[in-house]
């Protein structure tokens, strides 16, 4: 059966209709998920709509019951996140577990912190992004129910992870890595204990939302066209944060850790204008709570560990056939922890 | 002898495929999977580094065992077998992973393999030289970051 006679079959068993789905096309966006985008129409209404399918081979392994879950808890928050309508875990419908959500409104910029948009109105949008991670951390994560789906790793957050990290080392590595090995000693001899657990998005990053269009065309979105980005009028704004695949509890400090990774800054800095520091002082302004940079800089290390398992899981699927893209050895990312562990 | 060698195949393959197939691959899936392919075509033309390399990588990983007072890892193979080449070097990493505790307990070996390890970044020769790349081709471009 083809995905789209797969997506008939399910909408119509799900809306007690006829299903009709025009314009199915796979998106290019997305290492760890087919996104399939197509309009489906039944009782003569068009639905625009996005299917996101597990691939054979992925770069993450991840669970998509609790991605379910917590989609269903975010619907009653002010985050903004997608519309889910059904979810199949287990893959009956598709061959491979998927969900199927409303294709919500606005374009994805991986790069949009160091576009083409005047200064001004990128640090006004970098504003708008960052508060949104705070929004996060502020959820509370035992009134939405989230504690009957995700475990709480209590103060031990960083271990936690750690563990969680090199059971994945384990799982993909086909070549004995000593480098993360000396990395990996390092991050356990230096493991915080985390203060306050809270919902960690867990790859948050401009690439991974939805942003609305300007109205007025000078790029901030203010309406008044001076680029400023300054007003009242709200302006480009986040419309939807996506990718929950590993959202988890724990410490916020590793979305900190994430977004101010130095090896990400082309996406989430603006040299001279929106340093991690003004990230740090936002989120401070917005959650009452002061991050520690040392718990930052291990976070950091960890990103960038992680970033190299994925990789890692990205080589064992293409050697197995398993995913269309070469995933070459993150010896560059090596160098990268060296540095950033003082070896 | 043996023209085109792999070098100028590899490259001849890239050419085509950016020069003549990428301008007709208009779907945006499948001309995102091109754009990757031309880019890791470009990282191969390292391919005869290899032999050197992985002698190089099973005697730095010995050397550091040593150091240590750990058990080396011996080479009894054909030294033009590339498959027995790879079976020692991936035997010796696997053997300084393993005396990692180890080496961390012996200044003068741990010193050795960070050495080692920032030595063994710029000498790989199966990699792109950056993590976060963008490949340009014809139209088509990719942006091959980690995630």
């Amino acid at each position: 059966m083809s995905i789209a006679d797969g997506l008939a079959t399910w909408l119509a068993d799900e809306t007690g209709h006829h299903v009709e789905i025009q314009g199915l096309r796979r998106t290019s966006n997305g290492f760890s998920r087919e996104n399939w985008v197509f309009d489906a129409s039944w009782n003569g209404e068009h639905h625009p709509l996005i299917a996101r399918r597990d691939p054979v081979g992925s770069v993450l392994d991840t669970d998509r019951r609790i991605e379910t879950a917590v989609l269903c808890a975010l619907a009653h928050t002010e985050v903004p996140s997608p519309v889910l309508r059904w979810a199949d875990v287990d893959g009956i419908r598709l061959g491979r577990p998927a969900l199927i959500m409303d294709l919500a409104p606005g374009s994805c910029q991986p790069l949009v912190l160091n576009g083409d948009r005047p200064i001004e109105a990128r640090v006004a949008l970098a504003r708008r992004i960052y508060g949104r991670l705070a929004d996060i951390h502020l959820l509370d994560w035992t009134e939405l129910g989230l504690g009957e789906h995700l475990v709480d790793p209590g103060q031990h957050a960083a271990g936690a992870a750690l563990d969680h990290w090199q059971g994945e080392l384990r799982r993909v590595q086909l070549d004995p890595e000593p480098e993360l090995a000396f990395v990996l000693a390092w991050l356990r001899s230096n493991a915080p204990p985390n203060e306050r657990t809270t919902l960690v998005h867990g790859d948050f990053k401009p690439g991974n939302l939805l942003l609305g269009d300007d109205r007025d065309g000078d790029g901030d979105g203010d309406g008044d066209g001076d680029g400023d980005g300054d007003a009242d009028g709200g302006g480009t704004d986040v419309t939807a944060v996506l990718d929950w695949e590993t959202v988890h509890l724990g410490d916020p400090h590793e979305d900190l850790g994430w977004v101010t990774n130095p090896l990400r800054a082309g996406e989430h800095r603006i040299a001279g204008h929106w340093e991690p520091a003004d990230l740090l002082r936002l989120w401070t302004a917005r959650t009452g709570w002061t991050p520690d940079l040392d718990v930052v800089h291990w976070w950091q290390v960890l990103a960038n560990v992680k970033l190299s398992i994925i990789v890692l899981s990205g080589t064992h699927a293409f050697v197995d056939h398993r995913l269309d893209r070469v995933h070459q050895s993150p010896v560059m990312l090596y160098r990268i922890l060296l540095d950033q562990i003082g070896a | 002898m043996m023209r085109p060698n792999v070098t100028e195949q590899l490259a001849g393959i890239r050419r085509i495929l950016a020069d003549v197939v990428a301008p007709h691959v208009a779907d945006p899936y499948p001309a995102d999977v091109l754009a990757g392919v031309l880019a890791v075509l470009d990282t191969l033309s390292r391919w005869d580094e290899i032999p050197d390399f992985l002698r190089w990588d099973s005697e730095r990983c010995n050397s550091i065992l040593a150091i240590a007072g750990a058990q080396t890892v011996g080479f009894a193979g054909d030294p033009l077998d590339l498959d027995a080449l790879a079976e020692h070097q991936r035997d010796a990493r696997r053997a300084l992973e393993a005396a990692m505790p180890v080496v961390l307990a012996d200044a003068a070996a741990r010193t050795a393999m960070v050495g080692y390890f920032r030595e063994r970044c710029g000498r790989f020769p199966l990699a792109s030289t950056s993590v976060g790349r963008t490949a340009r081709v014809e139209g088509i471009t990719s942006a091959h970051t980690a995630r």
